[in-house]
């Protein structure tokens, strides 16, 4: 069992999400952050509060961690760790301006 | 407590405290200040995570740089400037031991260095160079301890009062050495029927000129191929070289027969 958990928490891809889910919670901090919500609104609409908010937890951290291990490609924990806390900052930064932009259009 | 066994329980806090959120489907609130701490915990979570992750690193590096060096110790200690002709020829029974022993040691603890470093690369990254560099010593040891136990074990002296010999037998199969060149020489010896195996106390390799007797050392036999690594003396002219088994029956004899071959040098 424990080394079930080793190689779990030893696989980069695994060290990565963890990234992404630590900056998530920290986006969580945030009332203005929305995340994917909108994009899910559209595309599934009529559905509660908390089933964007599952949803956009479980999508966002696995595309920010998903492109940080296949574009960084890290080796090591500190460098899988802070490529998905990098990544998933810059997607959520790229969702919160776009966020912005359509607010001043609208 | 080990450093992964550290992390896992600050992982699994905040797996399971990410899991909560997940279920409870809300966003922290810090503005309603009621079970302000409970809230603050995934903070406190993230910030522990980062934390540990340095710490990790530096602590891994730290270990890492430990096994680098005892791998260089090791590394001087297999790489004695020996002669394994000369060691194996030398038909020191306690110095083969010794030699074998201290190889056997010597992978035993690279093959501890080697998990450790595998086990270091999960944290810190790829060692490969490294790890290859340690297999590769890894299996230069074995071989040698390998090329070292192909030859059969000496023993110490028991014809001490002689020998007689009987005309040449045919019970195994030997070819003389021809080699005049090389400094040691390699003889091979097979016993047609690995039964008389059994029956026999030990192999006696005895080499004389003229004059002196330049080598005589007995073996222990086993099923197979029996080797030895001997001088060369056949490179001297009218070199004799007996080689040959005595029986256990025959142990009790104050002179015991042995059932040999004999090959001699060519006179110059």
């Amino acid at each position: 069992m424990l080394d079930f958990l080793t190689n779990v928490v030893s696989n980069h891809f695994v060290q990565t999400w963890l990234g992404s889910i630590c900056v998530h919670l920290l986006s969580l901090y945030s009332d203005d952050f929305k995340g994917t919500k909108p994009f899910l609104q559209k595309m599934f609409p009529d559905k509660s509060s908390t089933f964007y908010f599952r949803v956009d937890f479980f999508i966002l951290p696995l595309i920010g961690s998903f492109l940080a291990y296949i574009v960084l490609d890290p080796i090591s924990l500190k460098t899988c760790v802070f490529a998905g806390l990098s990544w998933s900052g810059t997607i959520m930064a790229l969702l919160k301006k776009e966020k912005k932009n359509n607010s001043l259009k609208g | 407590m080990k450093g992964l066994d550290t992390i896992y329980i600050i992982i699994f806090g905040t797996l399971g405290m990410a899991l909560g959120i997940f279920m409870r489907g809300k966003v922290i609130n810090l503005t309603n200040r009621t079970h302000l701490l409970v809230k603050l915990l995934p903070l406190f979570l993230v910030v522990s995570i980062i934390i540990t992750v340095f710490y990790l690193n530096y602590y891994y590096k730290i270990q890492y740089g430990i096994e680098v060096e005892k791998y260089k110790k090791e590394f001087t200690i297999g790489n004695i400037n020996y002669n394994l002709d000369s060691l194996i020829a030398s038909n020191n029974y306690h110095s083969r031991v010794t030699t074998l022993d201290s190889l056997r040691a010597i992978n035993k603890s690279l093959t501890v260095i080697l998990e450790n470093i595998k086990n270091q690369e999960k944290i810190i990254g790829e060692k490969s160079d490294l790890v290859q560099e340690v297999q590769k010593k890894i299996k230069t040891t074995d071989f040698v301890i390998q090329k070292i136990e192909s030859y059969n074990s000496p023993i110490g002296r028991k014809l001490v009062n002689g020998f007689c010999i009987s005309g040449n037998t045919s019970n195994f199969e030997f070819y003389c050495p021809h080699d005049t060149i090389s400094e040691f020489i390699d003889l091979k010896l097979k016993f047609w029927n690995d039964s008389l195996v059994n029956q026999i106390e030990l192999i006696h390799i005895f080499i004389a000129n003229e004059k002196y007797v330049l080598f005589e050392q007995s073996y222990l036999p086993h099923v197979g191929l029996n080797a030895f690594k001997v001088r060369n003396y056949l490179k001297q002219s009218n070199v004799e070289l007996q080689i040959g088994y005595v029986l256990k029956s025959e142990m009790k004899k104050k002179t015991p027969t042995l059932e040999k071959v004999t090959c001699k040098s060519k006179k110059r």
